[in-house]
This record gives C-alpha cells, sequence and structure tokens, in this order.
C-alpha cells in the first residue's frame, strides 16, 4: 500500500520517463492497441517493432501501447516521441513499414514522410 | 482551411483534432493503460487525494452540481443532484454503480474509454462512493467487450496494490471496493432498473419506477448509477473547478461530449467537442464532409431512440434540449451521417427492426407495438400501404410512447416520427406512388434498360440470375419477374444505359 507522498513520488518519476514537462531520456514508440487498433492488424505492427529494437540491439528506445486516439481510418497508427522533438503520427502502417522507421527516423533522425499523416 | 495539400507530421494538427476539446478522452490514445504509474502521471487519483484531504462529501457534491455536469448516457440528468438524493437517502449500506453496457449499436466511446484509461473511471466512482457515503461500486460491463473487461480489471488489480481501492485508501481511513458485473448484451440490460436485477442475478426486466435508484436501487439500497463518459470527466472536474468545466457549452448543456461519428462521412471516429458545437462545424470541418460529392440528407443522432436532423437544422447548436426540441435527443452519442442515397423509411424501419428485437416483453405496448410498427414499415417499404395506415402508424407512435414501461418502448417511436416529421414527402412517395426516391426498397425498385443500349450484351452475361435477354447490337431487356434487383447489370454496363425506374 502506497502513502499520498509515495503517490506523487510515482507522478515525478513517471512524468520524468514520459517527457511531460522536460525532455525524456529515452525514445518512445507507442502502438495504439484498442480493440480498433486490433482489429485492424496493430498487433503484428507492435510486435515487429518490439523485435527490431532487440534484435538490433537498440538502446534508449522502449516499445509501448495506447488506447484509441479516436480516428478509425488511420488505424494501425503509432506515435513516435523523440526526445526534444514534436510527436510525429504514423498512420495506415503494417509491419512491413517498420525496418523503414527504425532505420531512418530511430537510427537515423530523419522521419519517413510516406507513413505520417498529410491533410488538404 | 486552407486548400494547400500540407504535410504534416502529427494528428493534433489537423482539422479532425483543431476542433475538438478532450476532457472525458483526455489520455486515450496517450497514455498506456495497463500501466497505473502513467495515469498517475498525468494528474490520475489527484483529484481523489484532494476530495479526501481538502474537501467534505457535500462539497464534492457542490461542485458537480455547480460545474452543470448532466448524464452522458442518455437521459441528461444533472450528475451531482443525483448524487445528492442518493446521499439524502437513508440506507445502512449505499452503491456506486457504473453503465458500461453501451448498447447504442454504432456508439463505442465507452469502450474507448475503458480501453484506453480505465483508472479515470475508477477514480471517479471512488470520488463518488466518499460523496454519497457507499463503500462498494460495481461496474456493469457487456461480455462482447474482451479487451474493455481485460484492461479494467487489471486496472482495478493495481489500484489495489497500490491502496487505491479497497480499506483505508491511502491510510485515510476511507473504504471503497469495485467489482466488475458482466452482461450478456441485451439492449434493454442498459436501462437502470434492468441493470441492477441483471447485477443482482435477476432476469434482466425493468422494474417500475418510483422508487428511483436514489432511494431503492441495488439490492434495494440507495444507489448512484452514472455512464462511463459521464464518469470520465469528473476527476478533471474536481481538479479544474466548476467553473472552469461550466465556461464549456451552452446555457443548460456544459462541458463536452463524445460522439461516434459514423455513414457517409470523410473521418469516421471519436470526436469530443464542446457541447454548442454545430452540427455543420461536426460534419464539414471535422469529419471533413461527405464523400463522393453527396449532398447531405441527415444526421440520426440517438440511435434506437433518436431522431433524424434534417438539413434546416445545420446550423443547429447541439446540447440537450436544442435536440430535444427539434424531435431527436443526445443518448449516448452515435452521430450517423446520411447522404441523398439513404432512404428514411429504411432507415426507421433498420431502428424498429433492433427495438422490436431487443424489447424484453415484460409490457405489451412495446412488445406488440413495435411488432406492428415494424408491420407498418414493411407493409410501407414494399408498397403496399395506404394513407389509412399512415395515420394508423402515427397514432400507435403516441400510443406506445405514453403507455411502455421503461425508456426502451417510450423512445422506440422515435425514429418513426422524426423522420416522418422531417421526410413526409419520401412516405408519401411510398405509399402514393409506390416509388423508393432513394432506390433502396428493393421491392419497390425496378431496373430498365433504355435506348442507350448499345447490346454490348455484357449484363446479360453479368446478371446472376439470367434476367437479361437480347441478342448483339439490340436493344436488351430486363425480365421483372426474374430480376433480384441486385444492380450488378447497372453497375457493368459502359454506356449508362440502365437506370433505376
Ligand atoms: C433501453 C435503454 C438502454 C440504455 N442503455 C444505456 C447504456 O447502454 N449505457 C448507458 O450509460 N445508459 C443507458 N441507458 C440510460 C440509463 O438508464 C441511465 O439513465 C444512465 O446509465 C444513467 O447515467 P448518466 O446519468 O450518467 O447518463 C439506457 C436507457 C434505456 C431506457
Ligand atoms: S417498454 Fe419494452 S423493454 Fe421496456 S419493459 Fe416494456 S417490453 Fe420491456
Ligand atoms: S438487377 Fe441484378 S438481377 Fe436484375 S437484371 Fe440487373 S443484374 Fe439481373
Amino acid at each position: 500500500m502506497k502513502t499520498i507522498e509515495e503517490i506523487y513520488q510515482i507522478r515525478e518519476k513517471t512524468r520524468k520517463k514520459l517527457g511531460v514537462d522536460a525532455p525524456a531520456s529515452e525514445t518512445r514508440i507507442v502502438v495504439g492497441l484498442a480493440t480498433c487498433g486490433v482489429a485492424s492488424g496493430a498487433k503484428p505492427v507492435y510486435d515487429a517493432f518490439k523485435k527490431a529494437i532487440k534484435e538490433n540491439k537498440i538502446k534508449k528506445v522502449t516499445v509501448g501501447q495506447a488506447g484509441c486516439i479516436g480516428m478509425c481510418k488511420f488505424e494501425p497508427l503509432v506515435q513516435v516521441f523523440v526526445p526534444g522533438q514534436p510527436v510525429v503520427t504514423y498512420v495506415n502502417i503494417g509491419a512491413d513499414a517498420v525496418s523503414q522507421i527504425i532505420e531512418e527516423h530511430i537510427l537515423g533522425g530523419k522521419p519517413v514522410a510516406k507513413y505520417t499523416i498529410t491533410q488538404e | 482551411m486552407s486548400k494547400n495539400v500540407s504535410s504534416v507530421t502529427s494528428l493534433n494538427d489537423t482539422a479532425f483534432y483543431k476542433n475538438q476539446y478532450r476532457i472525458a478522452l483526455r489520455n486515450c490514445g496517450i497514455i498506456d493503460p495497463e500501466n497505473i504509474d502513467e495515469y498517475i502521471a498525468y494528474d490520475g487519483y489527484k483529484a481523489l487525494i484532494k476530495a479526501y484531504s481538502s474537501m467534505t462529501p457535500q462539497e464534492v457534491i457542490d461542485v458537480i452540481k455547480a460545474s452543470g455536469l448532466r448524464g452522458r448516457g442518455g437521459g441528461g440528468f444533472p450528475t451531482g443532484t443525483k448524487w445528492q438524493f442518493t446521499k439524502n437517502s437513508v440506507g445502512d449500506k449505499k452503491f456506486v454503480c457504473c453503465n458500461a453496457d453501451e448498447g447504442d449499436p454504432g456508439a463505442f466511446m465507452d469502450r474507448a474509454v475503458m480501453e484506453g484509461d480505465p483508472h479515470a473511471v475508477i477514480e471517479a466512482m471512488t470520488i463518488a462512493g466518499y460523496a454519497i457515503g457507499a463503500d462498494q461500486g460495481y461496474v456493469y460491463i457487456r461480455a462482447e467487450y474482451p479487451l474493455a473487461v481485460k484492461r479494467l480489471q487489471i486496472a482495478i488489480n493495481q489500484a489495489k496494490e497500490y491502496g487505491l481501492l479497497g480499506k483505508n485508501i491511502l491510510n485515510t481511513g476511507y473504504n471503497f471496493d469495485l467489482e466488475i458485473r458482466l452482461g450478456s448484451g441485451a439492449f434493454v440490460c442498459g436501462e437502470e432498473t434492468a441493470l441492477m436485477n441483471s447485477i443482482e442475478g435477476k432476469r434482466g426486466e425493468p422494474r417500475p419506477r418510483p422508487p428511483f435508484p436514489a432511494v431503492k436501487g441495488l439490492f434495494a439500497k440507495p444507489t448512484v448509477l452514472n455512464n462511463v463518459e459521464t464518469y470520465a470527466n469528473i476527476a478533471q472536474i474536481i481538479l479544474n473547478g466548476a467553473e472552469w468545466f461550466s465556461s464549456m457549452g451552452t446555457v443548460k448543456s456544459k462541458g463536452t461530449k463524445v460522439f461516434a461519428l459514423g455513414g457517409k462521412i470523410v473521418n469516421t471516429g471519436l470526436v469530443e467537442i464542446p457541447m454548442g458545437t454545430t452540427l455543420r462545424t461536426i460534419i464539414e470541418e471535422i469529419g471533413g464532409g461527405i464523400p463522393g460529392g453527396k449532398k447531405f440528407k441527415a444526421a440520426q443522432t440517438g440511435g434506437p431512440s433518436g431522431g433524424c436532423i434534417p438539413p434546416e437544422h445545420f446550423d443547429i447548436e447541439i446540447d440537450y434540449d436544442n435536440l430535444i426540441a427539434i424531435g431527436s435527443m443526445m443518448g449516448s452519442g452515435g452521430l450517423i451521417v446520411m447522404d441523398e442515397d439513404n432512404c428514411m423509411v429504411d432507415i426507421a424501419k433498420f431502428f424498429l427492426e433492433f427495438t422490436q428485437e431487443e424489447s424484453c416483453g415484460k409490457c405489451t405496448p412495446c412488445r406488440i407495438g413495435t411488432q406492428r410498427l415494424l408491420e407498418y414499415l414493411e407493409k410501407i417499404t414494399s408498397g403496399n400501404a395506404d394513407m389509412q395506415d399512415l395515420e394508423d402508424m402515427e397514432s400507435l407512435c403516441y400510443y406506445i410512447k405514453d403507455n411502455a414501461l421503461c425508456g426502451l418502448g417510450q423512445t422506440a417511436p422515435n425514429p418513426v416520427l422524426s423522420t416522418m416529421r422531417y421526410f413526409k414527402d419520401e412516405y408519401l412517395a411510398h405509399v402514393r406512388d409506390k416509388k423508393c426516391p432513394a432506390g433502396v426498397c428493393k421491392k419497390l425498385l425496378k431496373f430498365i434498360i433504355t435506348d442507350a443500349c448499345k447490346g454490348c450484351t455484357l449484363c446479360a452475361k453479368k446478371c446472376p440470375v439470367g434476367a437479361i435477354s437480347g441478342t448483339v447490337k439490340n436493344v436488351h431487356t430486363i425480365d421483372q419477374a426474374k430480376c433480384i434487383k441486385c444492380g450488378v447489370c447497372m453497375e457493368s454496363c459502359k454506356f449508362s444505359a440502365i437506370i433505376k425506374g
């Protein structure tokens, strides 16, 4: 059981990890894994990111999950939080897009334009 | 909106998001729903700590009352008032329940909250428990939502581990425990008294009200029941204050509402917008308009209990009272857009098929009445109705509304009444001219080959039932007795020679 003080400590610690107030120390790849995301094939995307990070022994990058962001037609949807940079949203991606995103964005620092959202 | 095509790298920059304001969905898609620490990072459980340490139960209720929050499950009853009634009721035991039945076809906002931010519901229910003096809660959730059930259970377990649920929460001396109860997905089990019967292990049938749940609810004890989305607003109101919340919205509807946008619209999905946003903004800006350059015909809100909003009300500010004034209702937040290809009689029939199927059968006006209503609609859509039938159908609608026992029956005629009100000419076309203007009702539909036919024989080859005859280079004909109205011929003709008649 936690005390109120401990809850506040968890809050501070996790805010640092997620980079809420100041740049985080790690890059986060977040895959939308609600029912809608899973139905459109997000689970293999999640697994592919996990596998790629592990196999290439990439440090300081975590792969996580989130719920539904509300835009059905863009699922599977992946958000990439690189510390100190604006969030990049990849849409309608399949597991086959993962290696390119890892190579060019996560390792190379350049978002892969063709998988990001374009609007009129 | 700029017409230049520009590349954006984040969803937050799109028109879809810019017009939204997210309170209930604040954490959905942001945090890991299976990690309590991430919820805590975004001010999770801070409202509970605030309530426990610096507010009396009455002060909590006063803030919720002053915020103007109304129930998001359909009825729009003021949440603070409901909590006050339950607090004031005498009882040795009280309960806090959450309605996560989400029976409205097309709605999925409650699922999104439970899958994306389950702790928001847990925290709010615990706050409600403190406010009304309850130490036990139940979440009633449909078994068809396995992922939501799983994440909610994980969240409950984590909250217990941290001492945020259970006995002596955070060493404050307060207790609150939470359990999940699975529903089997009957629409009527979303009705509050049927829901309580179901949690008690009885048949999911409504019971007469009064007594209201605030007086005699679950296990005959005073009970607060709120919807998932209603709860998802609570912690933010406690943290940011009643004024912050009531600064958004219209005079009588405060805050935001989540809508499930669907139907003939470019951007389908979940949108959370301030109350009072116009239908035009929702459809044209957030929703990106209607695909294929088609014409807007109606927006359906309120699901099987609601109605259709015609183009003349395109600039209506969406809130509880405005929707009721034009014969629809907020309901849980389904918003289905229809274009010129939708037949409004067919839409009414679709919803009646649903309510007739879901009627629990306990009272006659609903059990028999919805059956009769559906028969009238079938008669109309097959071209066998006369003007007297239309009149009789309308009076039956009012009879059901006035005499059904619960909300399901009382609102079941709404889709019929609202389409009759705004699209009377379509009903008349079916009844008088035996025509379906949208070309949807198959029994009134006829495919005809015009003189534009070049005699290419393609349609005759494509027709699955061999209804088309004709020789090369001569105009073909359709045997109406054989035709099953599948439309394949019309789609396949390269000379647009086949039309709906
Ligand atoms: C037939 C019928 C079905 C209902 N289904 C739901 C439902 O699925 N979810 C819900 O929250 N409320 C539903 N309601 C409304 C509930 O009875 C109740 O008013 C609501 O849960 C109260 O919570 P609120 O004040 O927070 O909206 C339904 C009502 C009727 C008559
Ligand atoms: S109105 Fe319909 S659902 Fe409600 S009690 Fe009567 S039969 Fe059952
Ligand atoms: S509508 Fe279908 S069944 Fe009728 S003539 Fe055309 S292809 Fe044949």
